[in-house]
């Protein structure tokens, strides 16, 4: 595992910067959190897939910045190491840009996660960047603040506690010893989206603390009963809450990251087709390569030949969306409810190695919601002749807070049981919100969605599910997707 | 298991004694199907402070605030200590002076400091005043030593050494991590000890709590030497048995008694702290024991043993979501356990416990807060759901490992070393205590955990046939067994994260939790064939916030690979445990949260705006 330090950080960031890509919404959005921070009270800023969640974040740190007085202090604080590594360096170079010296930058500011060497409480730290487990470190690095911010990124695995661990500890122990002022604890923003937050829990009660706090702006029983039928409706009807509330709201309505109309297969079923993608598939380029036949001879490939055709046409006419039909599948019975599908997992890595050859230069991922698949799609791509610097097999989970070129999106258990538990997408729809947008210029799924679409229509608070097929059809339409039966 | 003290209180107290087989039959039955036992520490706590104040911070995650600085020199002593100890005992010696004890801790402080600097704190030092406690500490030790070598204990200064691992009993309840075990190398005799940097009174003797601890540690390691029935672990830990103790009389020659007992123990529990104090075994004296007062000092000693074992008994029962575990409904079960004063037995103390001094108590108000019958709010709700979420958890990441003790018995391990090729699918009941095995499919051994019918839980363990070291980077474990079949065509017997276990296996009692082990992240990765995919390698890099226990474990293999010892080598699929962690951050997020409602301060600031849309 890498230690990610400061000062190697800045480093990096010095070789290899990091281009801004803002634009007017993320500002709009920022706008809402400095007067959160400045003003005090809760702020919730909705980012769906690819909408620049970490970009606002670095932006109104950025802005804050110079704002701070000595005893002010900024926290992030997220689920994943990943994300703490994403929003450190995006900060650390927007504030180098802005002509920040290297050494203030590493006076004021503290990352602190089982990826990062610690860094040394200072008296002049600002920011402070965190994964939660960390209490007793930022309570070392709050020593002389009395006015703390409190901005958490809520990916998943967030419950209502969680990303409060390292502060809420840290706080209650300065308050106790009389370090912090209580009314000056002042602001909270929360950024993230409950139609991507997962929650790895059996509870049905327990719920992210975004979607807690959107829900207790909710007051009219009527509406609480739409959302729990509807669970896609909570956007709409939050807003029209909103003028009787005091809470700042905003909703990053474009995403940066997938092409259009490839956005749809989410938009549909998840945003109420709000979300819409800023760059068209057209815009996008793939560098592609001649595959060598000697290659798939000697590793023995079995599956491939029936998909080529469609990848290849895929790739020739610059159609985001591969969808490949499994249509082997059937309800399941207590001895088939196995999590490792050997069919999928050959076809995945399979198709990876195909486009690994077949592209140049493209980072391809495949994401599935199972360890067991995940670690033998990682173990057959070990066993083969594939640039595993290119190639990866992720789980959801694993995904959040990363994208590639192509991603692969094997689904897994369409079907449901009752007797055995629901499986996984009946348990956590965002699972799929997740898989199915990670990639920023082409998708392929191996899965069957009709099923998805016809077992969501029986199940009550699931029905948004079956609007992909919508979506499918859509794509269809515009000769936008390449489907194919497997 | 239950054990004869908590037995005793059960039959005594129940409301309808005539259904007293029933309940005894219901508990044991509980206790088989939980694998929420409580730490340590905490059980300690309940033996010799106050039972609600145990729960507190082990269900409740409520925090007493300690001095930061003490808690970290503390540390920075057991660290430097975990690493001397190993060294000054690992060699036999014919006797050990100062100058060596300091020469010691000088190399372990370099080592300490070196360990530090790999993983990312570049500011490590050990400073004098440290190195000056874990000095004392050590001599400490090796006056203890001499008194053993004097009195025919030992023969020299050379122990196998354990040094601070996480050992888990199931039978007992307990789980902790010792922080030193010194075995003589026949596994007849061993030493516990218990460093004390900061809490031994004024005195220099160790308080009830440093006792209670040091006595359900040796309950551990009279396990792992195969002791097995609470009166033999107690004569194992006294040097004489229940009925001995309670026969004893005034008309006893008190000198004859103490060397008898010292001659017949055989874990001998020493707490060791800045100014000596090395009480409980009655053979140490403290200062305030009065002349003659031999038989009331193994009294006393008895008589926290079982407080320590109900203490244990008690916290598992309020850690376990008992209503759960059972075919019977929530009222047919208080019935069930019905006391004479109405409430359910499994809430009252165990005899011998007794509630702890509350006007001093730090806790008072969360513990008014949590065991009154109030008006419940919203967050309240909310907060309970959250606990037993996290309980769910806690017993998740604890039955794997109580699972793989019922699994993996000596015979087990055998047969399954006997054919590496052959994988078996484990079907553990845990409500019935019955373990169902079958030949396996898959390339890997797997066990499926079920209570009340309902599959809990699926994870996977393996045997390797050994573990080497990887001569091109400093910090890696590596395992590696024979290929299996299927792996060659390509389906790999792959584990998720584990821990990794040494298992003694000349001895004939095996407790694979019991065992030297240590925590390693696995993934798909880690795994390679070798070339002519004969064998299959797991090479695992070490998480640098792990160098310290592997530096530790890197002697351990060495060690028995040295002595040539029948070791199995055992990764069984595990998670690492923060769920203690989380109940803190839950029960400061809530209590901050409801002081909104006692404090004006609180308008207008981010948590007064939070509770109201979280609380109402």
């Amino acid at each position: 595992m890498p230690l990610y330090s400061l000062d190697g950080i800045i480093e990096d960031i010095k070789k290899n910067p990091i281009p801004t890509t803002a634009h007017k919404i993320h500002y709009k959005a920022v706008s809402k959190i400095i007067n959160t921070i400045n003003y005090g009270g809760t702020n919730v800023t909705i980012g769906p897939p690819g909408s620049g969640k970490t970009t606002t974040i670095s932006l109104a740190l950025l802005k804050m910045y110079n704002e701070l007085d000595r005893e002010e202090v900024i926290i992030y604080e997220t689920t994943h190491n990943i994300l703490v590594l994403e929003a450190i360096r995006k900060t650390i170079a927007q504030l180098m840009i802005s002509g920040v010296g290297e050494e203030e930058i590493k006076e004021t500011t503290a990352v602190y996660g089982s990826y990062f060497v610690p860094t040394e409480p200072s008296e002049k730290t600002k920011l402070i960047f965190t994964t939660f487990y960390q209490h007793k470190r930022v309570e070392e690095a709050l020593r002389g603040k009395d006015r703390v911010h409190l901005i958490v990124d809520e990916a998943s695995t967030a419950k209502t506690s969680q990303p409060f661990l390292p502060t809420s500890s840290a706080i209650n122990n300065r308050i106790i010893t009389g370090n912090i002022d209580p009314r000056l604890f002042s602001s909270l923003s929360i950024i993230g989206d409950p139609m991507q937050t997962i929650l790895f829990t059996n509870q049905e009660k327990v719920k992210p603390l975004i979607l807690q706090i959107i829900e207790g702006m909710i007051k009219n029983p009527q509406d609480k009963k739409i959302i729990e039928e509807e669970p896609d409706a909570i956007f709409e009807i939050a807003e029209k809450y909103l003028p009787y509330s005091n809470l700042s709201y905003f909703f990053l309505e474009n995403t940066f990251r997938l092409p259009s109309p490839s956005e749809i297969l989410i938009s549909i079923p998840f945003y109420r087709n709000k979300l819409k993608a800023f760059r068209s598939i057209k815009d996008v380029k793939i560098g592609s390569n001649d595959a060598s036949l000697d290659w798939f001879v000697k590793n023995k490939t079995k599956l491939l030949r029936n998909v080529r055709d469609a990848l290849d046409n895929a790739l020739d006419s610059k159609i985001p969306v591969v969808y490949l039909k499994d249509l082997n599948l059937k309800p399941y019975r207590d001895n088939n409810l196995r999590t490792y599908d050997e069919k999928r997992a050959t076809y995945a890595v399979e198709i990876a190695a195909y486009l690994s050859k077949a592209t140049i230069g493209e980072h391809i991922m495949i994401i599935t919601p199972y360890k067991e698949m995940a670690d033998q799609m990682g173990f057959m791509l070990n066993n083969i002749e594939v640039d595993k610097r290119r190639v990866e097999a992720r789980t959801i989970h694993s995904s959040l807070g990363t994208d590639a070129d192509i991603v692969i999106a094997v689904l897994g258990k369409e079907y449901t049981t009752i007797e055995r538990g629901k499986t996984i997408y009946y348990i956590m729809p965002q699972a799929l919100n997740v898989q199915l947008s990670r990639h920023k210029k082409m998708l392929i799924v191996i899965g069957n969605f009709d099923v998805i679409a016809e077992t969501a229509s029986k199940l009550r608070g699931y029905k948004f599910l079956s609007k992909i097929q919508d979506a499918i059809e859509e794509l269809k339409e515009d000769d936008l997707i390449v489907i194919k039966e497997v | 298991m239950i054990s004869p003290f908590y037995k005793d209180f059960l039959f005594r107290n129940l409301a309808n004694p005539e259904r007293g087989k029933e309940a005894y039959k219901l508990l044991d039955s509980i206790f088989s199907s939980t694998s929420n036992i409580p730490i340590i520490s905490y059980v300690t706590l309940a033996a010799s402070f106050c039972p609600y104040y145990s729960t507190l911070q082990q269900k409740y995650g409520a925090m007493s605030f300690r001095n930061l600085k003490t808690i970290e020199i503390g540390n920075k002593v057991h660290e430097l200590l975990s690493l001397s100890s190993i060294k000054l005992f690992e060699t036999s010696r014919p006797s050990i002076n100062e100058n060596l004890i300091l020469d010691n801790i000088n190399k372990a402080k370099e080592e300490l400091e070196k360990i530090h600097r790999v993983a990312g704190d570049k500011n490590f030092t050990v400073d004098k005043e440290v190195k000056e406690i874990a000095k004392t500490l050590l001599k400490g030790l090796i006056n203890v030593s001499r008194q053993l070598k004097g009195q025919g204990k030992i023969s020299d200064y050379s122990f196998f050494p354990i040094v601070e691992q996480n050992f888990h009993d199931f039978d007992y309840k307990l789980y902790g991590i010792p922080d030193l075990i010194l075995e003589r190398e026949d596994k007849e005799f061993a030493v516990v000890v218990e460093w004390k940097t900061h809490s031994i009174n004024d005195e220099g003797y160790p308080d009830e709590t440093d006792k209670a601890q040091v006595i359900a540690y040796s309950i551990l390691e009279a396990r792992r030497l195969g002791i097995n029935d609470y009166d033999s672990i107690f004569e194992a830990i006294s040097g004489l048995s229940i009925n001995e103790i309670e026969s004893l009389d005034g008309n006893v020659n008190e000198y004859e008694i103490l060397r008898e007992s010292l001659g017949r123990v055989k874990v001998l529990p020493v707490v060791i702290g800045k100014k000596g104090g090395h009480p409980p075994h009655p053979s140490f004296y403290e200062k305030t024991d009065k002349k003659g007062d031999v038989i009331n000092r193994f009294r006393r000693m008895l008589d926290l043993y079982k407080r320590v074992i109900v203490g244990a008994e008690y916290l598992t029962l309020q850690l376990t979501k008992i209503y759960k575990l059972q075919n019977y409904s929530i009222d047919e079960i208080k019935e069930i356990f019905k006391s004479k004063s109405g409430k359910p037995i499994y809430y009252l103390m165990p005899d011998g416990l007794k509630k702890g001094f509350c006007p001093n108590c730090l806790l008072r108000d969360p513990c008014y807060y949590y065991f009154s019958h109030g008006n419940k709010s919203n967050l309240d709700e909310k907060e309970r759901v959250e606990r037993l979420e996290i309980l769910d958890k806690r017993e998740e990441n604890l039955l794997h490992h109580k699972v793989i003790d019922m699994v993996l018995t000596r015979d087990e391990i055998e047969k399954l070393r006997k054919d590496p090729d052959k994988c078996y699918v484990y079907k553990v009941i845990l409500d019935k205590n019955r373990v169902e095995e079958e030949s396996g499919k898959d390339p890997i051994n797997i066990i499926k955990v079920y209570r009340r019918g309902k599959e809990l839980l699926t994870f996977k363990f393996d045997i390797f046939k050994g573990i080497v070291e990887n001569p091109s980077a400093e910090a890696n474990i590596v395992l590696y067994r024979k290929a299996r079949s299927e792996e060659v065509k390509g389906k790999g017997g792959l584990l998720k994260s584990s821990t990794v276990a040494l298992i003694d296996m000349s001895k004939e009692n095996v407790i694979p939790t019991l065992s030297i082990s240590i925590y390693i992240s696995i993934s798909s990765d880690n795994y390679k064939l070798n070339k002519n995919r004969e064998n299959m390698y797991v090479v695992v890099p070490v998480n640098p916030s792990f160098y310290l226990s592997f530096k530790r474990f890197k002697y351990y293999v060495k060690y028995y690979q040295e002595k040539k010892k029948d070791i199995a080598i055992l990764a069984y699929e595990s998670a690492y445990d923060l769920t203690s962690l989380e109940n803190k951050g839950v029960f400061t997020t809530y209590g901050l949260l409801r002081k909104v409602d006692s404090n004006d301060d609180f308008k207008g600031s981010m948590l007064w705006n939070l509770k109201r849309y979280l609380g109402e």
